[in-house]
């Protein structure tokens, strides 16, 4: 039994070195790529493009499911982009709430049938609303399709332009979000076919940025969040990009082509979430058919999204996108280790395979090897806490790189906010990594049980909806 | 002390320096940065408030700074014009031999001290300039091409013109990007582009018509673009019909009308579009469109519809009953956007007549289909139940 246990933790401690070994590779990566995309901007500006005649359009596809709080707010920002041309298409998803009222309110909308190009699957049509006020937003109310998916191909076929960006329909968007990101397109557009780019979390997101204490919250679960999405957006993201293996275009964010979306098939309802899904269906497709392809990341923060501030809520989260990442892995599995799929084939997918599909079932044989060693009294509990220690800190180093990225990139964070997020980063394993280890053994039993729900988490509590400010 | 320790506390010391070296250089970077920034902004405001006098206390302020910073903020988009310009040809009175020998490098790992330098050189507008981002172009770094297209685009000069007409033809960079570089031009560059319509490259050919959309109307770039709509490539031909539409040209709504015909869906399309924003009654020659095989041309039509409800309005009505499906609900589709249902629907006779001929409301709830017929109603108040009844007794 002894010996048993101590194969099992040289294997637990063998599969730690190859994760903070890889998410070195990805930060050393990434680094090469913030600094490649921060001078481009700074050599090139942005002026010309946001003028020019030459620049594509795009349709904005936000779907909207019971969003009455953030619902107005976050149509206004996506009216305020700073784009020569592009649509807002809103797709209320069967919500139960005032989300249409709220809209129809706000935007003066008025019933029009407009007969759409039906190329992607979708739940029924109820009526189609223009605004009078701005003639740009168009509002679906279609049947509840009970995933984002359904409402995005929906939005997809009433979209009039050559570019797709899917977005949240609870994010605040910046204002150069659009230029920042179609900047890159530009360059090569026959070849970058999808892009994403970075999400901030906050409490309220709709509320002034400038009356809240900058980007940093007053929790401590909204801190470590924002720890994660620093290292997932920054560190692994831009690495994968740079590799052109990019594994996820984020839901909040994905810019993609028309042609490429409906060549793919749209969305797909049968999976927990679309957006990781269809990155891997969009690499299998264009690595099959041997096409030249980019999908790119960028550093930039395109918007502010809520991000749960329960326990509860979080770990709801991320459960749901740890059982998508199984149902993914499982589902492409044919790609992994593959030379036919390449870089994406060879390294992204095992990479996910061993840090994200794995990671609960390690993490739980590593517990229950030592309970067993603790009951066999085989723990030294000074080496154990020497262990922790290292594993601490090496993921804290990790996150700093990321904050370095996010500092040489955009400085959103003031400086007390920023030496505040160091200061954290040590702590984030032992107080923050125990609500994420539980959320990815729920997600776990969930895809076994063939869990496929769309359970977005709870609201975060508000006095009233209130305005915003674009960022 | 265990054995284990022995190995394990040197790990945790490495990572813990690690950790806190990275940490302290995040800070003192961020802090070197916002002094930096300060400065940055105390120099404006003096440059502001500038009298001759204060332009000297500039100057004497900016030989304090390190010739990095300078560069750096030159480069930064962040830094205000007027800043830009001072810290450049600061950086050139006193370092023009480095800036030079910098702008010229052809190391690629100094690209961006490059780029640097070349950005400096182009916002003091220094002669040599232009021969250096014509050494930069030549190059196949996509970032330092990228940035001297933008750069040559400020400058704005003939020369600067002609180097980008140039990397246009020889597709050295994203034409889209050189495009619209060219198209900002304050100088006359039709003269550049009229070659290109021969080219043998169908790409050339497309963006040369296209930037010469801002000349259409002068009569031999009417006649060249006019040429070009029989082009052998529909990219051209789509695009030809839009410039010349673009100012109204006297031949662009002959060339839009024979367009209509064309083989090639969106060569249709963009003919469609061109006629919206022209003069004349183009309803009779855009309707048929209604009926297209494609979605794309069909919208289109739609649009030009829209554009001129007035002219189109008989027109439309005989649609209505049109064997082709997509034609009735483009119709009805039109007539309600325009308002003409609406109106119709606020008629007691349109809505109460109950003789052996339906009304046009009627006619046209029957052609748009049942949510066309729930949308007025919600519209106009009126009960989807009987609105439902009416487009029967349309049909």
């Amino acid at each position: 039994m002894t010996s048993l246990v101590r194969d099992v933790v040289v294997a637990c401690l063998a599969y730690l070195l190859f994760v903070y070994g890889a998410g070195l590779a990805l930060s050393i990566l990434a680094f090469f790529e913030n600094r490649s995309r921060v001078r481009e901007s700074e050599a090139e500006g942005w002026d010309t493009i946001g003028r020019s005649r030459f620049t594509i359009p795009v349709s904005v596809v936000a779907p909207m499911h019971n969003e009455e709080v953030l619902g107005v707010p976050a149509v206004e920002a996506l009216l305020a982009l700073d784009y020569p041309e592009f649509e807002i298409i809103v797709v209320n998803d069967g919500s139960t709430d005032a989300t249409l009222a709220r809209l129809t309110e706000a935007f003066d909308l008025q019933p029009f049938e407009r007969f759409e190009r039906k190329v992607l699957p979708s739940r029924e049509v109820y009526a189609v609303y223009r605004s009078q006020s701005d003639e740009r937003l168009t509002v679906i109310d279609k049947e509840a399709g009970g995933n984002k998916a359904d409402s995005l191909n929906s939005g997809i076929n009433f979209a009039r332009f050559r570019y797709v960006c899917c977005v949240d329909g609870d994010t605040i968007y910046a204002r150069d979000a659009l230029l920042s990101s179609m900047r890159l397109i530009l360059r090569d557009p026959a070849r970058v076919i999808g892009l994403t780019s970075q999400i901030v979390v906050a409490t309220h997101p709709e509320l002034p940025y400038k009356n809240t204490a900058g980007l940093i919250e007053s929790t401590l679960l909204h801190n470590f969040q924002h720890l994660e999405y620093l290292r997932s957006f920054l560190n692994t993201r831009l690495a994968w990009s740079r590799m052109n293996a990019m594994i996820c275009t984020s839901g909040a964010f994905m810019l993609y082509r028309r042609d490429v979306l409906e060549e793919v098939g749209g969305y797909s309802p049968d999976f927990s979430c679309e957006d990781i899904e269809l990155t891997f269906r969009v690499h299998e497709h264009f690595l099959r058919l041997g096409r030249p392809y980019k999908i790119l990341s960028m550093p930039e923060p395109v918007g502010r999204t809520e991000g749960p501030d329960r326990i509860k809520s979080l770990t709801s989260q991320r459960a749901r996108w740890q059982r998508v990442m199984l149902e993914t892995a499982w589902h492409y599995r044919r790609m992994a280790f593959n030379p036919r799929y390449g870089r994406f084939g060879m390294l992204a997918i095992p990479y996910c395979i061993f840090s994200e599909v794995l990671a609960p079932f390690i993490e739980v044989i590593a517990l229950a090897t030592l309970a067993v060693a603790a009951i066999l009294g085989e723990v030294n509990w000074a080496d154990y806490g020497l262990v922790v220690g290292v594993m601490s800190l090496a993921v804290a180093t990790l996150t700093v790189s990321a904050i370095r990225l996010e500092d040489a990139g955009t400085r959103s964070y003031r400086f007390a906010d920023l030496a505040w997020l160091i200061v954290l980063s040590p702590l984030e394993l032992a107080v923050y990594r125990p609500i994420l280890f539980w959320a990815h053994v729920r997600g776990a039993f969930g895809f076994f049980r063939g869990d496929k729900r769309w359970d977005r988490f709870q609201r975060n509590l508000r006095e009233a909806p209130s305005g915003f400010e674009p960022l | 002390m265990t054995g284990t320790e022995r190995y394990l506390l040197p790990v945790l010391g490495v990572f813990a320096l690690a950790w806190l070296g990275l940490a302290i250089y995040v800070l003192v970077v961020r802090v070197a940065h916002d002094a930096a920034r300060s400065a940055l902004r105390r120099i404006h405001a003096l440059v502001i408030r500038a009298g001759e006098r204060d332009l000297q206390t500039v100057g004497r302020l900016m030989r304090w700074l390190p010739r990095r910073l300078l560069e750096r903020a030159v480069a930064d988009p962040a830094t205000p014009a007027r800043l830009s310009e001072l810290f450049a040809a600061h950086v050139l009175e006193w370092y023009p031999a480095q800036v030079i020998r910098d702008a010229g490098t052809a190391t690629a790992r100094k690209r961006w001290r490059r780029v640097r330098a070349l950005k400096i050189l182009t916002i003091a507008r220094w002669n040599v300039a232009v021969e250096l981002l014509e050494d930069a172009l030549a190059t196949d770094e996509e970032e330092l091409v990228a940035a001297a297209v933008a750069m040559l685009g400020a400058l704005g000069d003939p020369r600067s013109s002609r180097l980008l007409v140039r990397t246009l033809r020889n597709n050295a960079f994203a034409r889209s990007r050189v495009a619209s570089q060219l198209d900002e031009s304050h100088q006359p560059i039709a003269h550049l582009l009229v070659p290109l319509l021969r080219d043998t490259d169908a790409q050339v050919r497309y963006w040369a018509v296209t930037l010469l959309a801002r000349y259409a109307g002068h009569p031999g770039v009417d006649l060249e673009l006019t040429r070009c709509a029989t082009d052998t490539e529909p990219s051209v031909r789509a695009a030809a019909v839009e410039s010349l539409a673009g100012r109204g040209a006297p031949a662009a709504q002959l060339t839009a009308v024979a367009l209509l015909q064309d083989p090639v869906w969106f060569v249709r399309a963009h003919a469609a579009r061109a006629l919206r924003d022209l003069e004349g009654n183009n309803g009779p020659a855009v309707a048929p469109l209604l009926a297209d095989e494609s979605w794309w041309v069909r919208a289109a039509a739609k649009e030009t519809l829209e554009a001129r409800p007035g002219l189109a309005l008989e027109l439309l009505l005989g649609y209505l009953e049109h064997e082709d499906g997509f034609a009735r609900n483009g119709a009805a589709e039109v007539l309600q956007n325009t308002g003409v249902l609406d109106s119709l629907l606020g008629e007691e006779s349109e809505v109460e007549a109950h003789g052996p001929f339906p009304t046009t409301a009627q006619r046209i709830l029957a052609a748009g289909g049942s949510r066309l017929a729930s949308t007025a109603a919600a519209r106009n108040g009126l009960d989807p139940e009987y609105m439902e009844q009416l487009a029967a007794a349309g049909q």
